[in-house]
């Protein structure tokens, strides 16, 4: 705390000053300090400061909720100071409305009077955290396992039935469930966990999952086109396959003709036999993916008897991937968010 | 007189419906000898592949018929059923066959090479007496369209025109054979006259027919007297042009006709695939048939 206010009162405009103190009586026990600041006139604000060791998105909800609670006439303000604040928490704490600190240099505090607005940048990584010790990612199997299962069924879950449903492991469900927690992707109330904002879910598992880098792709020519391989696809329901990005997402949002078609399969060699491809040395209209996880098969369906994978997986294979795919997502995104009971069960 | 040319700002679409038109007023004006007379070229092939997905758009202005001078009868004659039907032959290049109807837009009258009677290398105008040597072109490949045909009803493209005709269309193996022998003997005496164009329209043979079938129509024909030499010569351009790879004339030539518009990549690559599927097929049949062999197998 002490070093954040301090990188504060040294960004503050010439001839202003500013002093970090305890708290008066009135305020003790509610705040851990008061930030005051004088501009070069002499009119002083006195700032609540809130410090943390550690922030989370979680927990801004909690500060908006404590001032907006007040009764005091005028609205008080509140500066959040930390060790270091993580980017998506300074972005949650802007849009309340907040004041923030860290002891890297990222800050913002914004008064109406005197009238202040000071913003620096600092770290964009939390230069405490050892290598040794991982920041918590939805990367592997039970998070694509749990993240699925969260936003393909609109439902409030206890732990037990999330586990049965996503069947990662207990102790693995729990720490996927934390890491959403302390994103702020999902709320536990009562030893229920619910998802509302499925797409935001999305969207944090697509910085740590992708259709190439995630899977084991290889790129295929099919002469005939793309049609000539579904037709090929009707044929061997007995391959497990499933359709992903450009040529599924039509299914929900027709987009451009597709240029190439990105398949999941258990076995490529089986596929590249059944279905006449070649191997591409360019201009190749085939995509083959052997999933690194199982979970990109759950919640497939059949569309005109070909099986595609499930929206969930079509958009997030769309958000990470080339050319017009990223286009393509937020297609098909606008199209589950307005059509949300068509695809969550 | 209008007159519609390559540089004609008519959209596709209003070209394509001129040409079809054109080629009713001549199927019109050689009802008389309707068998004699096979829909080749463009035409036919846009009537055998309208299933076939590909970037590039339908375009051609021209309609080619073939004509089978062993079912010909002396009258009418066909310069003068021509002429009486308000088609003209082509002013500008002059050469015999080469016809256009009223509104300028052309129609060649072919008769193959094996069939066209004598006459010296040079010689462009078909012998098929009473007709006059004006009348029709000597032209080489198409011999195999004599055999491989069959009748289909072409409908005009415009909607107020109700003109529906059933008449002989030559089939894909024949149409390859012509399209293989306009391209490899313009490879190889006239490059600058090489359209890419004719490549990309032996690609939309190529993925709108069964290898299987195909092969076995070529095997036939490879064993008739008729098309024998110029479906073995147009075996050989396949394999030279196109499964050779996609670097080689044809597969490149393919490619570049969809640059803009599609994926020059993927059509290079993929024509020289079927291609090379085709020429496999084409040998596995003939050692079985005992017919044909080719030079590489």
């Amino acid at each position: 705390m002490r070093e954040a206010a301090r990188r504060v009162i040294k960004a503050l405009p010439p001839e202003w000053s500013g002093e970090l103190s305890s708290p008066r009586a009135e305020l003790r026990g509610r705040n851990d300090a008061v930030l005051t600041i004088r501009s070069p006139s002499g009119a002083a604000a006195t700032i609540p400061v809130e410090a943390k060791r550690i922030v989370e998105s979680r927990d801004v909800a909690a500060f908006t909720d404590r001032v907006s609670s007040s009764d005091r006439p005028i609205r008080p303000h509140l500066i959040v100071m930390a060790r270091y604040l993580p980017g998506t928490v300074r972005e949650r704490l802007t849009n309340a409305g907040l004041s923030w600190a860290d002891a890297t240099g990222n800050i913002r505090v914004s008064l109406s009077w005197p009238g202040l607005f000071v913003f620096d940048r600092g770290a964009d990584s939390d230069p405490w955290r050892g290598p040794g010790r991982p920041k918590g990612t939805l990367k592997g199997e039970p998070a694509a396992k749990v993240v699925r299962a969260l936003v393909d069924f609109d439902r409030e879950w206890s732990m037990r039935q999330l586990v049965e449903v996503s069947r990662a492991s207990t102790g693995a469900t729990y720490r996927v469930v934390d890491f959403l927690e302390e994103e702020g992707l999902v709320e536990r109330a009562d030893g229920r966990v619910i998802a509302r904002d499925w797409l935001q879910i999305l969207r944090r598992w697509s910085v740590d999952y992708s259709f190439a880098l995630t899977n084991l792709t290889t790129k295929w020519i099919a002469p005939r086109g793309i049609d000539s391989v579904l037709a090929r696809a009707r044929e061997t329901p007995d391959l497990r396959y499933a359709v992903t990005s450009t040529v599924a997402a039509a299914r929900w949002a027709p987009w451009a003709p597709p240029r190439s078609a990105m398949i999941y399969t258990e076995s490529v060699s089986l596929a590249v036999e059944k279905w006449g491809l070649r191997p591409a040395e360019s201009g190749a209209n085939i995509v083959l993916a052997q999933p690194k996880y199982d979970v990109v098969f759950e919640r497939s369906q059949l569309w005109d008897g070909v099986r595609i994978a499930a929206a969930s997986q079509v958009a997030v294979d769309l958000m990470t991937g080339p050319g017009r795919n990223p286009g393509e997502a937020e297609e098909l995104l606008g199209w589950m968010s307005r059509n949300e009971h068509d695809w969550r069960r | 007189m209008n007159t519609i040319g390559a540089d004609s700002p008519l959209a596709h679409e209003d070209l394509l419906v001129a040409a079809r038109s054109a080629l009713l007023d001549a199927l019109d004006a050689l009802e008389a000898h309707r068998d004699a007379v096979i829909v080749i070229g463009a035409q036919a092939i846009y009537l055998r592949t309208k299933s076939s997905l590909v970037a590039l758009a339908e375009a051609t202005k021209d309609s080619d018929l073939a004509i089978d001078p062993r079912a010909l009868s002396d009258d009418p004659k066909v310069e003068e059923a021509m002429r009486s039907a308000h088609f003209y032959p082509n002013p500008v290049s002059g050469n015999p066959g080469e016809w256009m109807n009223s509104a300028g837009i052309p129609v060649d009258l072919m008769v193959p090479e094996a069939l066209a009677g004598p006459g010296r290398a040079s010689a462009r105008g078909a012998r098929i007496p009473p007709h006059s040597r004006r009348a029709t072109r000597r032209a080489s490949g198409l011999e195999a369209a004599l055999i491989d045909n069959d009748r289909l009803e072409v409908a005009a493209l415009d909607t107020n025109d109700k003109r529906v005709y059933r008449v002989r269309v030559a089939g894909l193996a024949a149409l390859l054979v012509a399209k293989l022998h306009k391209l490899g003997e313009r490879a190889a005496t006239a490059p600058r006259r090489l359209h890419d164009k004719d490549a990309h329209d032996i690609y939309r043979i190529l993925v709108a027919s069964d290898t299987g079938t195909i092969a076995a129509k070529f095997v036939e024909l490879v064993s008739d007297d008729m098309s024998s030499a110029a479906t073995a010569q147009a075996i050989e351009y396949l394999r030279e042009h196109f499964a050779a790879g996609a670097k080689a004339t044809g597969s490149a030539m393919a490619g570049r006709a969809e640059e803009g518009v599609g994926d020059p990549d993927f059509v290079s690559q993929s024509v020289s695939i079927l291609a090379d599927e085709l020429l496999v097929a084409i040998d596995k049949l003939s050692r079985n048939d005992g017919g044909y062999e080719g030079t590489d197998s």
